[in-house]
């Protein structure tokens, strides 16, 4: 080999290493959420920035099983389309996140999420949320979500900011996303409230209901890990 | 002796790459690129790949790739030898009796026809016979003989579509989407099966060209908004002010702040809040489903939904839409591209069986890989749903205007890649008419467009042991003694049909291809 040959691969070799990623001690991750749930402090500079981004899909199963749980459904009534086809593990399943081996030779999870994916998601929640809402209004005694929510005789909530609404969306992100409710969410969900009043709604107390419990279960807290 | 000249450094081009590395520079690469760059001529740039914008006109075409799923083999179709040219070893080779191949008419091809009172150990009997086919679409057709790299079913499908990493990685289905799928709401859908449905390795494109996955075709529209179809919820007025209530608690809530740089989470928000709304906008959920409204099984109107104006013609076209995978997928990809949602759809058998239609059997298992089984009537039994399925495809494509103005069907800027995995095996007992098959690299593929070199077959195969030979990519003369991979050169022949510009890829000149 050449005297110049061997210098520029000698070089060459010396670069590519200096790209090598370097092996990091610090292992700031999550960070500490702040103590306290201050009521819509807002400030950005509380939170740590993660430092690994290492965000999971959760996916049809573990979707399937949390939104159950959350809203104390059988898993394979949660949604199905047309009535009749399960949305989780027969027509969204790849969408969702999951495998299907058998049809589609889909052994792996797709390594991302897809354009429709949201989609998917939203009508898993949506069709969830609206048989439990109609179940907790059909049978106010069994309610699980909605306790002591009463609507008028318009369909309109009794109490808009009263505890029992309040309760409802605690419960809501306990039972979805195991915390309180913040100050900020609290307020937020209480104003969509009065929101949905004033648009006309037909029923608006009902559509309130299914409107917060999509926006918890849908937000990006319930479906990432 | 410089770099730029004869391709080594002189002295002081090698001080100064050291200099500059020395000081980690970031210059070096551009120095090392311009010194081997500067030994290209515009010849030798074209005969890589070079700039061929001339091809575009700034209209979108559109790509069609059908996975022939386990090894559509090139001689039992449209390359098909007859005993009679094999020579001696014609009885141990997979030749076929007189009868059996036919010719066409002004044309290169050949035409296979096969009976057998069953398929394989299936008792279903098998008629096919591929000259009504080849003689209606030989105009558009080109057949490429090929040499893969693997007889591996997932890698060397996902070879087929990538060209064996050509060019970066990518599938072909990306670069189309890369060329033409800006402005579309779901550039590439993917419904193929294993090797077929894989994204490429160049994580370099925007989202939008990788492949967006379906696996059930005919139910897939339904989620394509998020809350048509569903019963006893809001409005779409209360469920939108729900949705941005639920996108500014997600931008604020610790969660969001804490992994506001996460790449998943960046990219569900733009999914999220630009992506959905845009295809809700366009009622996808009705307008691409092929489904009637037919209660128990289909009550479509007790949801509000009310399926594709186009959705009697489809299911007359392909009347088992529900049960056949592929029946299905034809259907979709067609409204896919009429209501330009998509530039590039890929569909195809899948290794599983299917169960329905006239046949019974609609899909046998293992797909072309039943050849391991009974390779003739596997072979023919799979060419036939394939072709089958092309022909119903083709004629849709041809009633639907593009552009009114050129008087341009949707047909005329498509391009239908029948990708498979590889060839098989030519050996057989002597005379056997039922015999298996294994895996070979050596094989051709079939493509069709108005925009190819319509009734022409690169390359060529030797009666002699029934393989398949090379040709010139550029000027499409056959090469006898070739017999090397040129996967490149099929990738390459695709998109330069398809208008991509390909500058700076490196691929081969694949004029060959492309209709004069």
């Amino acid at each position: 080999m050449r005297l110049e040959t061997f210098l520029l691969a000698c070089v060459l070799a010396l670069a590519a290493c200096t790209r090598q990623p370097v092996a990091r001690v610090v292992d700031v991750d999550a960070g500490t959420p702040p103590v306290g749930h201050a009521p819509d402090s807002g400030s950005p500079a509380a939170v740590a920035r993660s430092t690994r981004n290492n965000l999971r899909f959760k996916g049809p199963e573990r979707l399937t099983a949390d939104f159950a749980a959350a809203l104390d459904l059988p898993p394979d009534q949660l949604c199905n389309e047309l009535g009749q086809y399960p949305c989780a593990t027969f027509v969204h399943t790849v969408t969702l996140g999951g495998v299907d081996p058998y049809r589609s030779g889909l052994y792996e999870p797709l390594p991302i999420t897809g354009v429709t994916t949201p989609i998917a998601v939203d009508r898993l929640v949506l069709a969830a949320c609206a048989q439990r809402v109609a179940r907790d209004v059909d049978a106010p005694a069994e309610a699980v979500i909605f306790r002591g929510v009463a609507l008028d005789a318009r369909g309109r909530l009794v109490g808009q900011q009263g505890q029992p609404v309040r309760d409802a969306i605690n419960i809501l992100y306990q039972r979805g996303l195991q915390r309180d409710a913040e100050g900020s969410e609290l307020d937020a969900w209480l104003r969509l409230a009065a929101d949905i009043e004033s648009s006309g709604s037909g029923r608006p107390g009902r559509d309130w209901m299914t409107a917060v419990c999509f926006g918890v279960l849908s937000s990006a807290e319930s479906v990432f890990f | 002796m410089s770099l730029r000249n004869n391709g080594r450094l002189s002295r002081r081009e090698l001080m100064k790459a050291l200099s500059m590395c020395a000081a980690g520079s970031s210059t070096l690469g551009p120095l090392l690129t311009g010194c081997r760059e500067s030994l290209e001529t515009p010849a030798s740039l074209e005969q890589r790949g070079g700039a061929r914008r001339a091809r575009l006109d700034g209209k979108p075409r559109f790509l069609i790739v059908v996975g022939a799923a386990g090894g559509a083999s090139i001689i039992d179709s449209f390359l098909a030898v007859r005993a009679s040219e094999a020579g001696a070893e014609a009885a141990r080779l997979n030749t076929f009796a007189e009868a059996q191949v036919q010719g066409v008419p002004d044309s290169p091809f050949r035409a296979v026809r096969v009976r057998s009172l069953r398929l394989g150990s299936i008792p279903l009997p098998v008629v096919t016979d591929q000259l009504p086919f080849v003689t209606k679409h030989k105009d558009s057709m080109l057949v490429a003989t090929t040499v893969g790299t693997s007889v591996n079913h997932v890698i060397a499908q996902k070879r087929s579509l990538t060209g064996n990493a050509a060019w970066r990685g990518r599938t072909l289905q990306e670069c189309v989407a890369l060329q033409y799928g800006a402005g579309f709401p779901i550039p590439n859908v993917n419904m193929g099966t294993g090797g077929y449905a894989e994204r490429g390795t160049d994580g370099s494109l925007p989202e939008h060209c990788y492949g967006e996955v379906v696996t059930n075709a005919s139910l897939w529209p339904l989620g394509l908004d998020g809350s048509k179809g569903l019963k006893d919820v809001p409005s779409a007025d209360v469920l939108a002010r729900a949705r941005e209530t639920r996108n500014a608690l997600d931008a604020q809530s610790v969660f969001g702040q804490t992994f506001e740089n996460a790449p998943a989470l960046r990219r569900w928000n733009d999914q999220r809040i630009v992506g959905q709304p845009a295809l809700e906008v366009q009622d996808l959920i009705n307008r691409l489903s092929v489904l009637p409204d037919a209660p128990p099984r289909m009550p479509l109107s007790e949801y509000g939904l009310s399926g594709s104006p186009d959705g009697a013609r489809l299911r007359a076209a392909f009347p088992d839409y529900f049960t056949d995978p592929v029946e299905g997928q034809a259907a979709l990809a067609f409204l896919l591209i009429k209501h330009r949602v998509s530039v590039t759809v890929t569909l195809g058998p899948s290794f599983n069986v299917a169960v329905g239609g006239a046949s019974v059997i609609a899909n046998p298992p293992l797909a072309f890989d039943f050849s391991h089984n009974d390779h003739r009537t596997g072979q023919a039994f799979m060419w036939a749903r394939v072709l089958g399925v092309i022909d119903r495809l083709v004629e849709l494509l041809k009633s639907e205007p593009f552009d009114a103005a050129s008087g341009e069907s949707l047909w005329d800027r498509t391009l239908i890649y029948v990708a498979t995995d590889f060839g098989r095996t030519r050996s057989r007992a002597a005379n056997a008419t039922e015999f298996g098959t294994g895996h070979d690299l050596n094989n051709g593929v079939l493509l069709l467009s108005p925009m190819l070199r319509g009734n022409t077959v690169l390359g060529g195969v030797d009666p002699l042991t029934t393989l398949t030979h090379g040709f010139d990519p550029r000027t499409g003369a056959p090469l006898p003694g070739k017999l090397e991979s040129n996967e490149p050169d099929i990738f390459s022949g695709i998109l330069t049909a398809m208008g991509v510009d390909t500058s700076g890829s490196g691929l081969p000149d694949a004029s060959a291809f492309i209709r004069a």
